[in-house]
């Protein structure tokens, strides 16, 4: 089904847009939670979250790409259920990307939401510099949380290529936020 | 609480980038790519592996029987080939099979664009700027010459030149590659012994229009003839090209014919098929080999190699006719109705002789005529000229010269002087006027070590012959004066300029003649020591209107300029063009405008103010006729004094017989 009809659906609050969903992007958002989460049941919840929250939002929101959306919620809540395990245990790929890329944010910046959005838009501004190819490595490190042995099998590289590539677009973000004056 | 923020940050980027990195939508064809291009490896590798197999597994061979040919018309051509048959005629293998027929594919030609539609409108006029030896059979050259324009052959490139107005539009207006470079010499051994065809020079035609350029050119394998529309001299365009298998030697034009002597080996042994062990052509993808008729076999068959005339019709370039001659030969003599091939020197030493073939054409048909065993040997085309079906032949022997008048018809030595100068002498240099022949004879010693560099010259004199009643050929004589002629060329009123070199090896001497009533007299003379320079007479800059003689030359010091001589009553003028830059000097070649001295080189072509005022071609009419001389607009200098070391002043007679001249009665030929 298309997402315009999906969206339909939601708006005519019909239980059928949530099964709609589910079929459509039910494996895509679980892979995404998965991947943070690193367990089955903690990732089906965090999508059933994210259905219910998708529930709530459509309407007033009209999104034209369902999957992105529904994408992105299922991503801050499996964040946000990270975050709640913390103490408890954290994958070792998500401790290490977390480590990587917390290198690469000022101390001070974003402690408000309108320095939240400044760090956003900074954030897209940069990668709309990158290539496609170092865009699409980058956040699939960092976006979806994909191990570097994944993303060198998808791309055809060595995982020490990816590593390095991250390593470079990580210090040209770092300075890029500088240069935009979110500095340490 | 960093990564926190970075991540929450990262979350919000644009959907855009989000589905561009969706792990779903990823190309793997990177990946794929690296197994197919591992895949394609491992295939390959296997296929190369099938293909050395079958290329390279020893074919079983077979001996062939001759006697199933003796009614094929070439019976007589397989039969003097069958010495040369290798004792394995079959291909080795499966790969020596393969580059045998892609010897024989490409033949035939290419249309490749058709003329441009303003060639019926446009064009320019031809001006001849070869020296051609016959009247009416125009010689292929490195540089040809329209109205305005001038194109210049080297190395691959055809160079359209502006050469009326003035320095500013003197320039390089277009350039077509076509060919192969000449072959370095790993190649050429390579190519085995059709060596001496690569060492040929490229030619080239203008069509008497000026609209089109036509080039022969030696490749690898064979030779191409190729078609340029320069109608449009600023858009000059390749319409046609056609291949020859075999080394390009020659080519003459006459009467929009176009005449190509080339030479081919025999790759082939297959006697039940004519066209791998015959020359031959392809019209329409059909091979057709050369007419029975008109294959002529010597007593002596030096190589299994043909020497080949291919007659095209200059507009379509398709092949007309052709002949051959089973063996390698390299020299050729056109006329106007025939085409003569010269065999090298045969026999034992002291006892050489020479075979003269030759075939006529009329209309677009080739047949062979006859031929004729000479003694002595033949240096080159200047030896020979025909005049009223009478072939006249001048020959070396080691020991002086040999002149023979041959009737064609029948082909009997008609009259002969034998015997003309001194023992130890050969000719080097000859050139026929009408009913007169001038001969240079000089004894050149050779470096015992290389055999073939000089390293002493005696000297000789320049022989008149009176060819006017062949009955009672007379001749006269210089007598002795230092140096010899490689090239000897009339000036008109009784004039005759040697180009040579002098006393000394390496030396350049242009020596001005005089006939007189009773000897020829050497009436001034212009020498350089220690210089190099082209024997060829092709490559030398030659305007007997105007007096005007050219050619490049490299001094000791290795500097190359052009060196020109201008012939004023007795004495020659010489001015140089410093500053020359060429990779082989034979390449240089020179035209002189209205306006311009154009030199070309195989590195540059450059212009130079004229010196003199000139009747060359279309500005012909524009001269100043008042007679009064142009002065010089560069510094020059006038060398040619006159030539005193005999005691003889411009315009004097000889005062003795034996110092200066004589005239003896030639023998009658015994064949007459």
């Amino acid at each position: 089904m298309e997402d315009a009809k999906i969206v339909e659906l939601f708006f005519s609050r019909s239980e059928e847009a949530i099964a709609a969903t589910m079929e459509k992007y039910g494996a895509y958002c679980q892979s995404i939670a998965y991947r943070i989460l690193h367990s089955r049941e903690d990732a089906e919840e965090c999508v059933n979250d994210a259905l219910v929250k998708a529930w709530g939002a459509i309407p007033p929101k009209k999104p034209t790409h369902l999957g992105t959306f529904i994408g992105r919620i299922t991503r801050n809540k499996a964040l946000d259920r990270l975050d709640y395990q913390n103490a408890k245990k954290r994958p070792d790929e998500v401790a290490l990307i977390l480590e990587e890329i917390g290198d690469t944010i000022p101390a001070n910046a974003a402690d408000n939401v309108a320095d939240r959005i400044t760090l956003r838009d900074a954030i897209n501004d940069f990668l709309g510099t990158l290539s496609k190819k170092e865009r699409c490595v980058f956040l699939r490190r960092y976006w979806y949380f994909s191990s570097l042995g994944d993303i060198a099998r998808d791309y055809g590289h060595e995982e020490s290529y990816i590593r390095i590539m991250l390593f470079r677009t990580r210090n040209k973000l770092r300075l890029y936020l500088e240069k935009e004056g979110i500095t340490l | 609480m960093k990564n926190k923020k970075m991540l929450q940050a990262i979350g919000g980027v644009k959907g855009d980038y989000i589905r561009e990195a969706d792990p779903r939508k990823v190309d793997r064809s990177a990946s794929k790519w690296k197994k197919i291009v591992l895949a394609a490896c491992i295939g390959g590798f296997a296929a190369m592996t099938a293909l050395n197999l079958f290329l390279f597994t020893p074919l079983k061979g077979k001996e062939i029987d001759y006697t199933v040919h003796e009614n094929s018309p070439y019976y007589n051509v397989i039969l003097a080939l069958k010495p040369f048959v290798p004792a394995r005629n079959t291909p080795h293998n499966n790969f020596e099979k393969l580059m045998r027929f892609m010897r024989r594919l490409g033949k035939g030609s290419h249309i490749l664009s058709n003329s441009s539609p303003m060639a019926a409108l446009l064009g320019e006029q031809y001006i001849e700027t070869t020296d051609n030896q016959v009247e009416g059979v125009i010689e292929g050259d490195l540089l040809k010459r329209s109205g305005n324009y001038a194109y210049y052959l080297h190395d691959g490139y055809l160079a359209v030149y502006d050469v009326t107005d003035g320095m500013e539009s003197y320039d390089i207006q277009m350039i077509v590659e076509y060919g192969m470079p000449p072959l370095d010499t790993e190649e050429i051994i390579e190519w085995g012994q059709l060596y001496k065809a690569y060492e040929r020079r490229p030619e080239m035609f203008l069509s008497e229009d000026g609209k089109t350029v036509t080039i022969i050119v030696q490749g690898i394998q064979g030779f191409e003839v190729y078609r340029v529309d320069v109608s449009e001299p600023r858009d000059i365009r390749l319409t046609e090209e056609r291949w020859f298998s075999g080394g390009f030697c020659e080519a003459r034009m006459v009467d929009g014919k176009l005449l190509i002597m080339s030479q081919e080996a025999v790759t082939t042994w297959d006697f039940d098929k004519e066209s791998s062990f015959l020359p031959d052509s392809e019209e329409r993808g059909k091979a057709k080999v050369v007419d029975p008729a008109n294959v002529y076999v010597p007593e002596e068959v030096n190589q299994s190699i043909y020497t080949v005339v291919y007659m095209l019709d200059a507009e379509t370039l398709e092949c007309m006719d052709m002949g051959a001659v089973l063996s390698c030969w390299s020299r050729f003599y056109v006329s106007q109705d025939r085409i003569y091939f010269i065999s090298d020197a045969q026999g034992e030493k002291g006892k050489q002789s020479t075979e003269i073939v030759a075939f006529s054409f009329e209309g677009y048909s080739i047949i062979l005529e006859g031929s004729v065993k000479l003694k002595g040997w033949v240096e080159n085309q200047y030896n020979l000229d025909q005049k009223d079906n009478i072939l006249r032949v001048v020959t070396s022997t080691g020991n002086g010269g040999n002149l023979y008048c041959v009737n064609m018809d029948g082909w009997q030595v008609v009259a002969k002087v034998e015997g003309f100068g001194e023992e130890g002498e050969n000719v080097t240099a000859v050139r026929f006027d009408g009913d007169t022949a001038y001969v240079c004879t000089a004894k050149v010693e050779l470096q015992p070590s290389t055999s073939s560099v000089p390293v002493f010259y005696n000297t000789d004199p320049v022989f008149q012959f009176d060819l006017s009643d062949l009955r009672r050929i007379t001749y006269k004589d210089t007598g002795v004066i230092p140096g010899f002629s490689s090239s000897l060329i009339q000036m008109g009123d009784g004039y005759l300029l040697g180009i040579g070199e002098g006393e000394e090896v390496g030396s350049l001497k242009v020596e001005l003649y005089k006939e007189t009533e009773t000897s020829v007299t050497p009436v001034c003379s212009y020498e350089e020591k220690n210089v190099s320079f082209s024997h060829v007479h092709k490559d030398h800059y030659i305007d007997r209107e105007n007096g005007i003689l050219g050619l490049a030359i490299t001094d000791g010091d290795g500097q190359t300029y052009y060196l020109f001589l201008r012939l004023q009553g007795e004495t020659l003028e010489s001015y140089k063009l410093e500053g020359l830059v060429a990779e082989r000097i034979e390449t240089a070649r020179a035209l002189i405008t209205k306006d311009l001295i154009c030199v070309f080189t195989d590195v540059q072509g450059n212009a130079y103010p004229a010196l003199w005022e000139t009747a060359q071609g279309d500005v012909s009419e524009e001269q100043d006729t008042t007679g009064e001389e142009t002065p010089p607009e560069f510094e020059g200098e006038t060398e040619g004094t006159p030539h005193t070391e005999s005691g003889i002043e411009p315009g004097m007679e000889p005062d003795t017989e034996s110092e200066l001249g004589t005239d003896e009665v030639a023998s009658l030929g015994d064949d007459r």
